[in-house]
């Protein structure tokens, strides 16, 4: 069970996250929706203490993880696996290296350094790219690979990290639509399969009422909105998102049509 | 332009029509573009006086060089030739006109050649091993804390304002003549001069690279491994190769002073003037500072190519 408690984030006057309470049983899934600004990734980052939350408790089967220092807040870090949207990999590292990153928390400092790694952390690398069809590529830089293939190999990386949680910052935002697909079901069976806790930042809302059972939905770091797909509807979209969908149509007319119409009213 | 557009009361543009968002940038951007003249025409007032200051003292222009100074250099310029002749050229170095003649010890001069590339190699080598750490802690991203940072900035560019030449002068009268004098000087301005290079690498980085294996528990030193090495490690071998190819020239000169290399036979010839002994080995000299630069060319391209990987 993750916990967050009355969790606030200031960056001198702007207040990114604003009293944020949730309870995350573990093994579920859930999808984080909001507009960029509303406060998703310090969310995120502020569970594995990437940022430091300004106040409110952070708490993991009841004990709080903000008072973790040195090793004990590695390998905390360790267990929390993190996925970007930029997949974050060494480019000029081959992909097998690029996963067993996920391991260098368990390995004396001085053997990572030079590169050793054992033959049973390269076998649970490989093991982990063969479950996401990447095994082929394992010599290869991960800078040659496409996209889908980078954020496969990330998601091997974290799964390297055995994580009780996986914290995925707008994974697939940078990705096609059928390689989004292969990302968020390899997601959703890490949740499944392996009890793992998945909070997965999104934009999209389909991608979130496909895969999520469970949907939080932030505005202006405030949780506007959480529960399931089903009870998402056109008025808690709106309550996220400040308006309809619709903005494409709007914009559009603006260009060509000239000096005679313009959209009033920009949300404050 | 329209008279209602007043852009310090644009307080609420919602209800302003597209004319007057237009005006209101315009103005908004001519008003910049002056600002920026007005910049410009100050800098440039400013360098025309520090460079017109800088001729004057340097005397460049209005200093007499003497009757027949014109003279003079030309004298010199034919005394820096050898006496060739072209039916001699390829006898033995005991026949005056010869090439041999010409570059009468040339055993001499390609051991101290030899010597000269030595102190450049290993002092290019240490300086880099010395160098790398330090960059870490010189890079405003990673060091630990601001005053580590400023401090190694600051004693780095204190070792850089000296010349090599001067600390290899201030070693020989420490440590006595020969080539060790000359590798601590260049190892010492190679350190200085890399970890500034090697911390504006590190500076320039993906930081994103190093939050990933943070995020994987990673401590300082395994993110620099496996986060930042990576990225930065074409160009920094390219920096040291680039440092080399300055720390052959640095230890050719190196032995004016005593601290080993070709430059005591350059100091020898001038001491005695042998003005044709001194184009010899120059020319020696060039020729290794031109094998050696399209050398490390080659390998800085190598290195660059992988670096867009394939």
């Amino acid at each position: 069970m993750l916990e967050l408690v009355n969790v606030t984030k200031t960056y001198g006057q702007a207040i990114a996250v604003n009293g944020v309470s949730l309870s995350i049983p573990a093994g579920s899934m859930v999808g984080i929706l909001g507009r960029s600004g509303a406060g998703k990734s310090t969310l995120l980052r502020m569970i594995n203490r990437l940022a430091e939350p300004t106040s409110g408790d952070v708490l993991w089967q009841g004990k709080s993880v903000l008072h973790l220092r040195g090793s004990t807040l590695r390998a905390w870090r360790a267990r929390c696996g993190m996925m970007f949207q930029q997949f974050n990999l060494s480019p000029r590292l081959d992909v097998l290296t690029n996963v067993l990153v996920g391991s260098v928390s368990r390995r004396p400092t001085l053997q990572t350094l030079i590169k050793y790694f054992p033959a049973e952390e390269r076998a649970r690398a490989i093991l982990e790219l063969h479950a996401l069809d990447m095994a082929d590529l394992a010599l290869q830089r991960a800078g040659t690979l496409s996209g889908g293939q980078q954020q496969r190999v990330a998601i091997a990386r974290t799964m390297m990290q055995l994580p009780d949680l996986v914290l995925a910052d707008e994974p697939i935002a940078s990705l096609d639509p059928a390689n989004a697909e292969t990302v968020m079901s390899a997601l959703s069976s890490i949740s499944q399969e392996r009890g793992i806790t998945v909070l997965v930042n999104l934009h999209s809302l389909d991608i979130a009422r496909t895969y999520c059972p469970r949907i939080i939905g932030m505005a202006k770091g405030k949780v506007v909105f959480d529960g399931s797909p089903d009870q998402l509807d056109a008025a808690m979209v709106e309550k996220i998102y400040g308006r309809r969908k619709s903005t494409e149509s709007a914009l559009a007319p603006a260009v060509s049509t000239t000096l005679s119409s313009i959209p009033t009213g920009e949300v404050a | 332009m329209s008279k209602s557009v007043d852009p310090t009361t644009n307080s609420d543009r919602s209800s302003w029509r597209l004319e007057q968002i237009v005006d209101h940038f315009e103005a908004e951007r001519s008003r910049n573009l002056r600002r920026g003249r007005l910049q410009q025409l100050f800098q440039i007032l400013v360098v025309t006086l520090l460079l017109g200051g800088a001729f004057q003292a340097s005397g460049l222009f209005s200093s007499y060089l003497g009757d027949g100074a014109l003279g003079r250099i030309g004298n010199f310029l034919s005394r820096l030739l050898p006496q060739l002749h072209h039916d001699r050229l390829f006898e033995d170095r005991a026949t005056s006109g010869s090439l041999l003649y010409w570059f009468y010890d040339l055993d001499l001069w390609l051991k101290l050649l030899a010597e000269t590339v030595q102190i450049a190699i290993v002092a290019t080598v240490l300086g880099a091993i010395f160098a790398l750490p330090l960059s870490f802690l010189a890079a405003r991203n990673l060091a630990p804390a601001v005053w580590v940072y400023w401090t190694v900035r600051r004693i780095s560019e204190l070792v850089r304002t000296l010349p090599d030449i001067i600390l290899a002068l201030i070693l020989v009268a420490a440590f006595g003549l020969g080539p060790i004098p000359g590798v601590i000087a260049l190892t010492l301005g190679t350190t200085a001069s890399l970890t500034k290079l090697f911390a504006e690498a590190n500076e320039a980085a993906d930081m994103h690279q190093l939050e990933a294996v943070q995020s994987a528990g990673g401590n300082w030193w395994q993110q620099l491994r496996f986060g930042l090495m990576p990225q930065v490690l074409p160009n920094l071998a390219s920096y040291s190769l680039l440092r080399l190819e300055i720390n052959v020239g640095g230890a050719a000169a190196l032995g004016i002073v005593g601290a080993g290399g070709i430059g005591v036979e350059l100091s020898r010839a001038i001491t005695f003037t042998e003005f044709d002994t001194y184009f010899a080995v120059l020319i020696m000299i060039v020729g290794l500072i031109f094998v050696l630069d399209l050398t490390s060319e080659a390998i800085r391209d190598r290195l660059t190519g992988l670096e867009k990987g394939a």
